[in-house]
């Protein structure tokens, strides 16, 4: 573990450190898979992982959403993230909620109309809301993994639902 | 509302912003209740997040005015205004490096601060000196109520934050919006045997300066 110490065993660190408040780290994993569930699997990968790459989450990072995998995703598209603004691998709609996650982890409370308004013309009014609260609860999470310095094992935590190590993915 | 809607007004009227069972889409997105619970809002209770009311709420309002949202902004909680939060802290938060707040405030909002912008910030020196003033479990505490007071921003981005009008008050434990859980209200009455009270008039937070 690289930031909390003393902690009791568990399977994975996740477990460990959020598993000190076992009530809290259940009900908001609940939320977690509930509300990331709700999104096109490979476009909620996508920012999930630009996500991760600018809070700087390795631990997500080395993860992969088996839908999205599963809906077609592919590893040499994920390697193509950093370029998403040019890149013909992405359409416009992965573009706009890719961008809009960006503005969402940086400084949400800068987001204008007109970052809503680019964002809406791809996604309709329920998915939007839905998108809102899969990066929210996204942001939560990387930024709690990041800052208790949580690592990814050879396991994986089973409150993660849905996810495998991209070394599995390779494999 | 303080934004302006930025979903059709149907979808906007279903908002709430801790969990109501409601089936509309922006109910169905709102915090778990029992998540608020076991955030330590409005007070620590059975499995919760469990930290002095005073810095809790000084990390609830400190990511308050982060991510802007009036609502949580311009709410205090009762047992931390009894406990000692005053208007001359909650004024000090933002600039809390260069303020008058006590280090150990100062501690826990640095990890607050850090997740809210950056948190590859939460480094082993960082933590280290939150370990001077709090247990290891109090700092992971800080981490994940750190953490869960960003959730405001699904209200702001979504242009349904309830606003000022709809807070701007003392709120007691045992307001409604809170729920009514058997853990909950046991909470509640070691809070009142303690000496604490949990509910009252309306005290607007104006009166508390």
């Amino acid at each position: 573990m690289s930031n909390i110490r003393n902690l009791p065993p568990a399977p994975t660190e996740l477990d460990q450190v959020w598993g000190t408040r076992p009530g809290f780290y259940a009900v908001f994993m609940e939320d977690y898979n509930r509300s990331i569930a709700r999104i096109d699997a490979p476009l909620l990968e996508l920012c999930r992982l630009r996500m991760a790459t600018l809070l700087g989450s390795e631990f997500e990072l080395g993860l992969r959403y088996e839908a999205a995998a599963a809906a077609g995703l592919t590893e040499a598209k994920i390697d193509a993230l950093g370029g998403y603004v040019k890149s013909p691998l992405f359409t416009e709609r992965e573009r706009q909620c890719i961008a809009f996650t960006e503005l969402f982890v940086i400084q949400s409370s800068s987001i204008g109309d007109d970052d809503v308004t680019r964002v809406q013309a791809v996604l309709d009014a329920e998915e939007f809301i839905y998108f809102v609260k899969a990066l929210s609860v996204m942001d939560q999470f990387q930024r709690s993994c990041v800052a208790f310095g949580i690592r990814l094992g050879s396991e994986l935590p089973a409150t993660l639902t849905g996810f495998r190590a991209v070394e599995a993915v390779a494999a | 509302m303080s934004t302006t809607p930025r979903i059709p007004a149907e979808l906007a009227a279903g908002f709430t912003m801790l969990g109501n069972g409601d089936p509309t889409p922006a109910a169905r997105i709102a915090i778990p209740i029992e998540l608020t619970r076991l955030s330590g809002i409005p007070i620590a209770s059975e499995g919760s997040i469990l930290l002095d009311p005073v810095v809790h709420e000084c990390i609830r309002l400190f990511n308050a005015k982060y991510q802007g949202c009036e609502y949580c902004m311009n709410a205090r909680q009762a047992i931390a205004v009894q406990a000692g939060l005053n208007e001359d802290i909650v004024n000090q938060l933002t600039r809390f490096e260069t303020s008058a707040l006590p280090d150990k405030i100062k501690a826990a909002l640095r990890i607050t601060s850090a997740i809210a912008s950056a948190p590859k910030m939460v480094t082993p020196e960082v933590l280290d000196e939150a370990r001077r003033f709090y247990t290891e479990q109090e700092v992971i505490d800080i981490v994940l109520l750190s953490v869960i007071t960003t959730g405001s921003k699904v209200a702001i981005t979504l242009g349904v934050d309830p606003g000022k009008a709809a807070s701007s008050r003392v709120f007691y434990p045992t307001d409604p919006v809170y729920g009514n859980s058997a853990e909950l209200q046991r909470a509640i009455d070691e809070f009142q045997n303690k000496g604490f009270q949990v509910r009252g008039e309306v005290i607007p937070v104006s009166a508390l300066v």
